[in-house]
């Protein structure tokens, strides 16, 4: 590990690769501190932009994009009351507070250094937890794989909503997706209607960019706000150090980044639950929990600190086992095969210095995140908040149409782009998932391989796929996961009186 | 997106119908879905078709789990659509634009759409959306074809674009 992280550091630190890094964290702090885009609306514009690229440059501006939209979703959170992104709603409750106290520019201070400690422990946790993993996934075979592969789809489908059978139907559609084209075993041909561009299937970078990047379109267009935010709010001052105050934050720091990593790594989590769990600790342990909500500097310090620590940890199970444990795991996985790399042991052994240096980027673009996120450049790229919200819907769309026209030159993905589009904001709207379709389409074809490998080299017998302690293991592990949601819904009915409709929006 | 205790979905508001219609449209596919992989090889027609039952049972459930909600009085609660009109314009704009993209490029499309859409939703900030359209138009060609090389749909202005270069 030490020597593939040694080779890596050249590359990590090449001019452009560090330019790559901050484009990334400008544009993830722009996109975060947009109202209504998350970083998994910017990673999806942005993905079919770096195709063709360096990988290192494309991933290198991925890292930076998912380090500076968790902290970029503070920033309206604190001087608005709007948080930019759902992980930043625990961070309202108080900073908000601190800037009518007229704290605001200190609020910025402690969300950014305590998103930055966070963010940093995430990445060391990245690089140390991924290797071992990796090295438990060598005794995989074709039956493992094929449960493996169960399990992430199961995960997703089951933990990233609050309704199971909307999740399994979303895990179905991206399945089905992933089904169409030639059937590599005999060259069928699976629901292609006779185009020609159907015939190697649909791109999981036009699909998981219209499923990510049209619906936020849409979704401003109806909103249509006119007016953007006062430029009276960004004339932020210096007020103390947070730094200097370490000794008062470390305790909260400490606690807030296990929450964060222990939720990142753990599937179906993340996000806005590893900030409320970090603020709701912060505030069981506090001296003075009745502070909490009404301006306490630690409630934004554990908040962000939280929602940072979980980025990089979210995507151990990721890149070691090609199984991504929330949205943005699935749609940086998406990213990583459109650049040919497949996430588990093979990516560890073929490309060891793009995957330790992807892992690095996550630890420089976390510490770079003190820069680019410091008062003068929040002053600067904030500006962009007082931008009308309506005026950004179609330069969303010019990008995304550029981007996703630039991958085949062609112009049916670009309807492929709007249908999918479409269907996507139909299903955000019902409250389908869209993560799973993502997962369906990725890790579908390799299911169904895995599955036929495995029944082959058993001469068809069924019983061979739990015929090892590791997939009768996994097998268990999926369906603890698919009954969850059902046991939830049990007990909570015992506890309760049953209120027909509960389920509901 | 503000927080605030009455940011819930709109009260008195169902979405039901859209449930319900939802579901069914996903059965309906999943039936052709099955119907058409059942022509396939077996090999290759076992995964989808087993994936089609699998949707076509589910899709069943949620349609049925949603009218038995509402004739319990208990329909799924929030709109489908917070502004159907604007919905409407919105979704009308994106279609027209990839038309126009097919037909005549990129260039004169994006300007067009930069402009047109925030005025058909009330904005009437002209000056500043005819800024945004150029800046951002001239930001693509000279990031993406200019400087990276990449390729953008065939446009009616190519030939002035040539020139730049």
């Amino acid at each position: 590990m030490i020597d593939a992280l040694l080779h890596a550091v050249p590359l990590v630190f090449a001019p452009m690769n560090i330019l790559a890094m901050f484009i990334g964290l400008i544009a993830g702090l722009i996109v975060g501190c947009l109202p209504g885009l998350t970083v998994v609306t910017g990673l999806a514009v942005l993905i079919p932009l770096t195709f063709g690229l360096d990988p290192m440059f494309a991933l290198g501006m991925m890292a930076g994009m998912y380090n500076g939209g968790s902290y970029g979703g503070a920033i309206p959170a604190i001087l608005m009351r709007v948080p930019g992104t759902p992980a930043s709603v625990a961070t309202v409750l108080d900073g908000y507070k601190m800037t009518q106290k007229g704290q605001a520019a200190y609020a910025l201070q402690v969300a950014l250094l305590s998103g930055v400690i966070g963010s940093v422990l995430s990445s060391i946790s990245l690089i140390l937890l991924s290797p071992p993993l990796v090295s438990f996934s060598l005794m995989f075979g074709p039956i493992e794989y094929f449960w493996l592969g169960i399990l992430g789809l199961a995960t997703v489908s089951s933990l990233l909503g609050d309704d199971l059978p909307k999740g399994l139907i979303a895990c179905g559609i991206g399945l089905l997706i992933g089904a169409v084209g030639q059937d590599i075993s005999n060259g069928t041909e699976r629901f292609t209607f006779g185009q020609l561009d159907l015939l190697d299937g649909f791109s999981a970078i036009v699909l998981l960019t219209g499923l990510f990047a049209v619906p936020p379109v849409l979704q401003i267009v109806e909103e249509a706000v006119k007016t953007g935010m006062s430029g009276d709010k960004l004339k932020l001052h210096r007020q103390g150090s947070a730094l200097s105050q370490w000794r008062f934050f470390t305790p909260v720091w400490i606690r807030s980044s296990i929450i964060g990593i222990i939720i990142g790594i753990l599937p179906g989590a993340g996000g806005s639950m590893s900030s409320f769990l970090a603020y709701n600790e912060a505030k069981r342990v506090a001296r003075n929990p009745e502070t909490f909500g009404h301006g306490n500097p630690e409630g934004v310090a554990a908040s962000e600190c939280g929602n940072g620590a979980d980025n990089a940890a979210s995507l151990i199970p990721a890149l070691a086992l090609g199984i991504p444990g929330s949205g943005v795991a699935a749609v940086i996985l998406g990213g990583l095969l459109v650049h040919g790399l497949r996430p588990g042991p093979q990516l560890f052994r073929e490309h060891p210095d793009i995957v330790y240096g992807f892992m690095l980027q996550f630890l420089v673009t976390s510490l770079l995140l003190a820069i680019v996120g410091g008062l003068a450049a929040t002053r600067i790229f904030g500006q962009v908040l007082r931008l009308p919200r309506i005026v950004l819907a179609p330069v969303i769309l010019l990008f995304v149409t550029v981007g996703v026209y630039s991958v085949n030159n062609s112009l049916f993905d670009l309807w492929v782009l709007l249908g999918v589009g479409l269907i996507g904001y139909v299903l955000e709207r019902l409250d389908y998932p869209s993560a799973p379709i993502v997962l369906g389409l990725l890790l579908g074809p390799m299911v169904e391989s895995q599955l036929r490998l495995a029944l082959t080299i058993s001469g068809g017998k069924t019983t061979a796929l739990l015929s090892t302690p590791i997939a009768v293991t996994l097998a268990l592990l999926s369906a603890a996961i698919l009954l969850t949601p059902a046991w939830r819904l049990w007990r909570e009915r015992g506890k309760t009186p049953v209120v027909e409709g509960a389920a509901g929006r | 997106m503000e927080v605030t205790p009455e940011a819930s979905a709109p009260q008195g508001r169902s979405r039901s119908l859209a449930e319900i219609g939802f579901a069914t449209i996903l059965v309906a596919t999943s039936v052709a879905v099955i119907t058409t992989a059942s022509t396939y090889p077996a090999e290759s027609a076992a995964y989808p078709v087993a994936i089609g039952i699998g949707m076509a049972v589910i899709g069943c459930w949620i349609a049925l789990r949603e009218i038995l909600r509402r004739q319990r009085g208990n329909p799924m609660q929030g709109s489908f659509a917070e502004h159907a009109p604007r919905l409407a314009i919105g979704v009308a704009a994106l279609v027209a634009y990839f038309a126009a993209v097919s037909l005549i490029g990129f260039i004169l499309p994006s300007l067009a759409l930069c402009v047109l859409l925030p005025a058909a939703v009330g904005f009437q900030r002209w000056r500043l959306s005819v800024v945004v359209a150029v800046v951002c138009v001239i930001s693509i060609l000279a990031i993406f074809v200019y400087a990276l090389e990449r390729p953008i749909p065939p446009d009616v202005l190519s030939p002035y674009l040539g020139r730049l270069k």
